[in-house]
């Protein structure tokens, strides 16, 4: 479990340096808050490293946040995904699909009073990672997961 | 016309488990018809599930939702009798909306 929870860590990690390299992280506040009040840039972003770009940043790595999905998907028309955070003041939690032609899936609100979880079915172009992202009032946080897919749900 | 919403609500302990079911063909764009022709995409944008008064929920959607889109989550401050109210809007302006009652 707590070898998991750190190639997991890692592999995040990984991620948020390669979009620091090529200077995601670093884009101007400016320009995330205004993704973040209009929004549809979200789901205008057709890269990965755009989506992260429109959401303000790439997201730290965070083992309170429990992604559930399968590890193998027959059909990536239906991937069944469970997010529970255990951040405090999780007030939104979107999933994204490294490797979906619109990598922003959906974006959930969660206003005080609902618990910080979701579950939903969402598709997968291939294989690919899904990101489980929780944003609070500390931040942006993440937690990730591989998936297989052996028959692609865009069709 | 859109098929109804299905909402179902059940008491865990203190809070109340919300399952919704969206009947709606979350039509992605890059599917093909038997022609050969793409099928334009039409899937749900947005969904707001209020309880009375209050937003309690809210989604916000792209192609990459399966059809027939599932929602589930829990709330921790809902009486039973209460309205559960669940609205939704698609790409091509369609809405449509259902309301249960709390268990």
């Amino acid at each position: 479990m707590r070898a998991n929870a750190f190639t997991q860590r890692r592999r995040l990690l990984q991620g948020a340096g390669a979009m620091a390299s090529l200077g995601i992280a670093a884009l101007p506040a400016a320009r995330a808050a205004a993704a973040g009040d209009a929004g549809i840039g979200v789901f205008a972003a057709k890269t990965f490293a755009e989506a992260i770009g429109e959401l303000g940043g790439a997201p730290l790595p965070s083992s309170l946040i429990t992604l559930e999905a399968p590890a193998i998907v027959e059909n990536g028309a239906f991937v069944p995904v469970t997010v529970t955070s255990a951040l405090p003041g999780t007030h939104e939690i979107l999933l994204l699909v490294d490797g979906n032609p619109q990598p922003v899936a959906v974006q959930f609100t969660i206003p005080a009073g609902t618990e910080p979880f979701v579950a939903t079915r969402i598709r997968m172009a291939g294989s690919g990672t899904l990101y489980a992202a929780v944003r609070n009032d500390d931040g942006f946080f993440a937690t990730a997961r591989a998936i297989s897919v052996n028959k692609s749900g865009c069709a | 016309m859109s098929q109804a919403i299905r909402i179902r609500t059940r008491r865990e302990g203190a809070l109340v488990n919300v399952q919704i079911l969206m009947p709606h063909p979350m039509e992605t764009g890059m599917r093909q018809d038997e022609n050969g022709r793409l099928v334009p995409a039409h899937h749900i944008t947005d969904v707001v599930v209020t309880l009375g008064e209050r937003k309690v929920f809210a989604a916000r959607m792209s192609i990459a939702v399966s059809r027939d889109p599932l929602l589930s989550f829990r709330l921790s401050s809902a009486r039973a009798g209460q309205a559960l109210r669940v609205a939704w809007t698609d790409s091509q302006g369609q809405t449509r909306n259902d309301a249960a009652v709390i268990a």
